[in-house]
């Protein structure tokens, strides 16, 4: 069901303003548990949520996401309940107080409902590096979802929720959301408050959508959306909500292909993919351009150092003395310091601190930090090019199908080349929306495809139209086949 | 470059304990992604200029109007070890300081 059917039951008072909720709660602990997908369902606060939702709608206020259940990463906090990050050091956390998001969601009438499993601190591409076991795929539960957002993704795709939020620094919205045949949109750098989601590389970080349908993650867009004083690099601009010109002709827009993000290191049937869906919007009107992203490769390299150096520096509070869990046989406060971190934080979160604190360190930070600030500017002016010819660009979101579990976690390296064409958008600051394009058979099973839509800063409304166009060309969002979960 | 004795320098001030037994794993993978990353040597970044952040923000400042902030109670609760207001530590200094 969408959203809006969903919120005009309610309206009309043809379900209960709970029920959605409760029956998302039921399929979170069911299905989503058996994917790997779920660490909570907090039923106690949802049951407060939807009495306090009831008394509103009798009080005839009118809530634009009246009993929408939303799933909810678990590095976005919501009070009171488990605010983990997939961490061991953060286990027992609870949150003291609500993200920007939540607030806006539950003013809006939607109900916060489960914790999703992520790579720890949001560190991985696959869900494989949480502390709480990995999260499968619904479309094949050999293979990843994705991450880190795996856990959102997965129970949007296996229908437990409608929407659920990630976050994406790297690609961690729209990565899951290609590997899962789902909509996932990284907002434009401020657009999206971070406040309340737990810090891993600050001028990358976003909060966005994963939806089954570009309608739906659009009405969420357009919620969370706009200025909060408690972000200081939260943007003042007005928002354009999405919503209302969805559905608007697209003829006349110019599609730019970068040549990087249809090159022939991709999986060819996901490059026909992209070529299918540049013939459709062509067809509906819009002109194909051409274009060029050059320091494309440099993309994982910088963000590589970028990204560990913000997290060496974030990470730091995570000391197992202000929260989390306290290791038990330390005798002084540094050798405290030291067992708590090195017990309590995974491997790959390990190394990226151990990364981010080299590039950082002194000797070795002109060569490094220093120098990829600087690769970051030619990777935003190659932005910057492209969008003097196009008003929206047109790729691949991976160079891959959704891969198996396993397959890459013996090399790090291999794993963070899985956002090759995913991180250049959170280093320029620009916001990208994956829809998917169908789905190709691997091993006589469906796997989907997802295509990535690239706009300027500020453009998600823009971005939005052509997703919805390419979702039509598709014939609508994607569906699980029937017993895939079985 | 990288060898043992800088990963665990580098450990020691990222304040995690490495176990020796990780350290030669540890030292092969840090090598391998340092050397993945030194690529970005092979550009002239000549008179390009640094970016922090892709928001274009600059020197936000809010209105200097008092507010309440959250409750102390709330976040000294979620403290592990705590003694009143205080978190509550290991000695800070040794016996022979």
């Amino acid at each position: 069901m969408s959203i809006d059917e969903l919120v005009n039951n309610v309206r009309t008072g043809r379900t209960r303003a709970g029920s959605a909720a409760v029956h998302a709660a039921d399929a979170l602990d069911a299905a989503g548990r058996q994917l790997g997908a779920v660490l909570d369902v907090n039923r106690e606060t949802l049951a407060q949520r939807i009495q306090t939702l009831e008394s509103r709608l009798k009080a005839g206020e009118e809530l634009p996401l009246a009993g929408v259940p939303v799933g909810i990463k678990d590095n976005i906090a919501v009070t009171g309940e488990r605010l983990s990050c997939g961490s061991r050091i953060l286990e027992t956390h609870r949150a003291p107080y609500n993200a920007h998001v939540i607030e806006r969601l539950i003013a809006a009438g939607a109900l916060p409902v489960g914790r999703l499993n992520m790579d720890e601190f949001a560190m991985g591409s696959s869900t494989e590096n949480s502390a709480f076991g990995p999260c499968k795929n619904p479309w094949d539960t050999t293979r990843t979802p994705g991450g880190s957002s795996g856990g959102s993704a997965a129970v949007v795709a296996a229908g437990c929720v409608p929407v659920a939020l990630g976050s994406d620094t790297g690609g961690s919205i729209r990565q899951p959301a290609a590997f899962t045949g789902t909509v996932g949109l990284k907002p434009t750098y401020g657009r999206v408050s971070r406040f309340g989601l737990v810090a891993f590389g600050s001028s990358l970080d976003q909060i966005g959508p994963i939806a089954r349908s570009v309608a739906d993650a659009a009405r969420i867009y357009d919620v969370i959306a706009g200025r909060d004083q408690r972000d200081a690099t939260s943007s003042a601009e007005a928002v354009e909500a999405a919503l209302p010109g969805l559905d608007d002709s697209i003829a006349g827009m110019r599609i730019g292909i970068p040549a990087e993000y249809v090159s022939d290191a991709l999986d060819p049937r996901i490059k026909a993919r992209v070529d299918e869906a540049a013939r459709h919007l062509e067809a509906l009107g819009a002109k194909l351009v051409p274009v060029s992203l050059p320091h494309t490769k440099y993309a994982i390299p910088t963000y590589y150092i970028v990204a560990t150096a913000e997290a060496s520096s974030n990470l730091a509070r995570h000391d197992g003395i202000h929260q989390g869990v306290r290791a038990k046989d330390a005798n002084d406060l540094l050798a405290c310091y030291l067992k708590n971190r090195g017990q309590g934080l995974g491997k790959e979160v390990q190394r990226r601190i151990l990364l981010g604190t080299f590039c950082l360190s002194s000797g070795y930070y002109e060569a490094y930090y220093d120098r990829a600030m600087r690769v970051r500017t030619l990777l935003a002016r190659d932005f910057d090019a492209a969008f003097s010819q196009a008003d929206v660009l047109l790729g691949a979101t991976t160079p891959t199908l959704p891969f198996r579990l396993g397959e890459k976690t013996s090399d790090p390296l291999q794993m963070y080349l899985a956002d090759i064409l995913t991180a250049s958008a959170n280093l320029a600051g620009v916001p990208a929306l994956v829809v998917p394009a169908g789905t190709v058979l691997e091993d006589n099973r469906p796997l989907p495809v997802g295509l990535q839509l690239l706009g300027p800063a500020f453009s998600e409304a823009r971005l939005f139209r052509a997703g919805q166009a390419i979702e039509r060309a598709f014939k609508g969002p994607l569906t699980l086949p029937a017993g895939a979960l079985a | 470059m990288v060898d043992p004795a800088l990963v665990q320098h580098v450990a020691l001030l990222a304040r995690l304990e490495v176990p020796p037994e990780r350290l030669p794993t540890l030292t092969k993978e840090m090598a391998s992604i340092i050397g993945y990353v030194e690529q970005l040597k092979d550009l002239d970044v000549t008179g390009v200029p640094p970016l922090s952040h892709g928001g274009g923000a600059h020197d936000v400042f809010r209105d200097d109007v008092p507010a309440p902030s959250l409750p102390r109670e709330s976040l000294l609760e979620v403290a592990p070890r705590r003694e009143g207001p205080f978190y509550l530590v290991p000695k800070v200094i040794g016996e022979g300081a």
